[in-house]
């Protein structure tokens, strides 16, 4: 089986996520894949198959949807994601699971490029999916 | 700071140090590939750093700003980095007396109202010496 097939399958595997959201997990983890395919993927299903999805509180939750690696659970900001891509910003979640790490992803592991890793992240968001709400 | 700001710095940093490097940095999840890569690639390393810092507060204070669970950390910047008056009273006006950020879950809130007093008198103590 390859990596992608796997990687469906750990999607499916989650009963919490509706059928849609796997539906939108699949489409923009094959098209990482398409760009990135020697990414290893086996942290991003590891994570996702206990994934949870809840709403945030907007003074918490900053942007339209942000992962916390710590507790595996993915706060959607109902209000901002109105006005907001929400395809980019569902990529860009997806970045940070694929390389989300103890309480952080990419490689911000102490802060100290913390907004190089933000501009990295939207970088390759904007390269893999664009951006229509800009 | 927006992402897309963060985004035109990453682009800066770009311009100094390879592409694959930083994706392996990216996806290994290790920062010491960039630090690296600066110091050794970069005309002005220090320049360079100096503005990752610089971005690093930028994006840092519009959490803080937005951010009521991070009480702590309002907390230490304002101890550590906003000891100014100003910033003060917009902490004052917008966040402490607001009570649909702040609300009842901040049972710190007394404590944190004497230690802004403590600053404000540091302050008028600082100008007054001048």
């Amino acid at each position: 089986m390859d990596q992608l097939n796997v990687t469906y399958e750990a999607i499916d595997s989650n009963e919490s996520l509706s059928d849609a959201l796997k539906d939108n997990f699949k489409y923009l983890i094959a098209i990482f894949h398409q760009n990135f395919n020697e990414v290893d993927l086996s942290n991003f299903n590891e994570r996702i198959k206990r994934l949870k999805i809840k709403k945030g509180n907007k003074f918490i939750v900053k942007d339209a949807v942000e992962y916390n690696s710590k507790e595996d659970t993915l706060y959607l900001n109902e209000e901002k994601l109105n006005t907001v891509d929400a395809k980019h910003e569902l990529m860009y979640a997806i970045l940070t699971i694929i390389t989300a790490k103890d309480n952080f992803y990419g490689f911000d592991s102490d802060g100290k490029l913390k907004a190089l890793n933000v501009g990295i992240t939207e970088i390759l968001t904007n390269f893999l999916v664009g951006n229509e709400s800009e | 700071m927006r992402k897309q700001e963060a985004a035109n710095i990453a682009n800066l940093v770009l311009g100094t140090i390879s592409t694959d490097k930083v994706l392996e940095a990216y996806f290994t999840n290790n920062n010491e590939i960039i630090i690296k890569e600066i110091a050794t690639n970069s005309k002005d390393p220090e320049a360079m750093f100096r503005t990752i810092e610089a971005a690093n507060y930028e994006i840092e204070n519009e959490e803080l700003l937005s951010k009521s669970s991070s009480y702590g950390i309002i907390q230490t910047n304002i101890v550590d980095n906003m000891a100014k008056t100003d910033n003060l009273e917009f902490f004052e006006t917008n966040i402490i007396n607001n009570e649909q950020i702040i609300g009842e879950s901040c049972p710190s809130i007394e404590r944190s109202s004497s230690i802004i007093e403590d600053i404000k008198q540091q302050n008028l103590g600082m100008e007054m010496s001048k």
